[in-house]
């Protein structure tokens, strides 16, 4: 890895780490010029899915990642980490294992999170960025309220509803917002 | 993707993230999926054969290389999914976490993956398997007994490599 990562100023490792309550504070206070020399006008979210209990992508989103992909190629990425979630789970040493919560590649990092029925949320984001998992549990909230509690939506089928669609746009924005750190 | 100055061991090996043994075990694949190497020092639940528990292991980074490739948010021309990468081309991955696990994992040019299966909480380990390899150079690779591709039977690699992951966090 001899530059990406390296050559990132000191506060984007400092991000990169899981932080204390303070720190995090301390995050937010920064001057805003400082880390938005930092951030430049990147997205910190690229994209983000939600697939069924078995697989299946019920709602995809894309927040400007580089190369557009096609719905098929989403499908197959989606039903692939459901695999891995579940080959993950069988190769842990010790038992008790969820699945994989944090996949960290040279790019991006990708943040899962699974509700208790099985259905998986994640996130894929730029590397180090935080407050994901929180973003992940809103956006579960925002589910369950909009779309769980639509009398219309049919269990396990794809998400298309007006209501959770603003929502969760607007809870991406204050996430980016967050990380900007108004 | 890595690039490796030499293959001369670091006067001193990157410090360890914490005290304690949390290494649980540590996988060595060449590139055609033989598993080289397996060393385990702390693995309670075991559900499978070790021969279908290597073939797992390699089919899982397999995958996941393939799915980050084609993920990769930065890049224009990703390909298609699951069509074979060489070492270095697309975008791989360095580690993942579950609740209960951390697998780090690093891939040399020549195609050989490195594994090490860790605490949850374990802080970034690419430079401890890069030491690794190193060890993997200087004492199997330099060793005129060795032939590539078998398995390691190397009682002087195994001990070292025992005692720095012990000594790791």
């Amino acid at each position: 890895m001899p530059s990406a990562l390296g050559e990132e100023p000191n506060t984007l490792s400092a991000l990169g780490r899981r932080s204390s309550k303070a720190d995090e504070k301390r995050q937010r206070h920064t001057p805003l010029l400082e880390t938005q020399s930092n951030k430049q006008t990147m997205a910190a979210v690229y994209s983000l899915y939600i697939i069924n209990k078995s697989g299946g992508l019920i709602f995809y989103k894309d927040y400007g990642s580089a190369g557009r992909m096609d719905t098929n190629d989403t499908l197959r990425l989606a039903s692939l980490w459901h695999s891995m979630h579940a080959i993950s789970q069988q190769l842990s040493p010790v038992s008790g294992c969820s699945g994989i919560e944090l996949l960290q590649a040279d790019t991006f990092d990708l943040h899962c999170f699974q509700s208790l029925t099985g259905t998986k949320f994640f996130v894929v984001c730029e590397p180090g960025t935080l407050h994901m998992e929180s973003l992940l549990k809103h956006i579960y909230e925002l589910y369950t309220d909009y779309v769980l509690k639509n009398p219309f939506y049919e269990m396990e089928m794809p998400i298309r509803c007006e209501l959770f669609d603003i929502n969760l746009a607007q809870a991406v924005q204050k996430d980016r917002v967050a990380l900007l750190g108004r | 993707m890595q690039f490796f100055g030499g293959t001369e061991i670091s006067p001193s090996p990157p410090a360890p993230t914490a005290s304690g043994n949390n290494a649980h075990m540590l996988y060595i694949f060449n590139r055609n999926g033989i598993c080289l190497l397996y060393r385990e020092w702390n693995r309670p639940l075991k559900t499978l054969s070790s021969q279908q528990d290597h073939k797992l292991m390699f089919g899982l980074l397999f995958s996941l290389k393939s799915l980050t490739a084609k993920m990769d948010p930065t890049s224009v021309e990703k390909g298609n999914l699951g069509v074979p990468q060489l070492p270095g081309q697309g975008c791989s991955f360095h580690s993942f976490r579950t609740n209960t696990y951390k697998l780090s994992f690093m891939e040399s040019p020549s195609g050989i993956k490195i594994i090490l299966v860790t605490h949850p909480r374990t802080g970034d380990l690419r430079d401890s398997l890069k030491y690794i390899y190193n060890l993997y150079v200087e004492y199997v690779v330099k060793n005129p007994l060795y032939s590539p591709g078998s398995p390691i039977r190397c009682e002087l690699f195994n001990k070292t490599v025992d005692q720095y992951v012990r000594g790791l966090g």
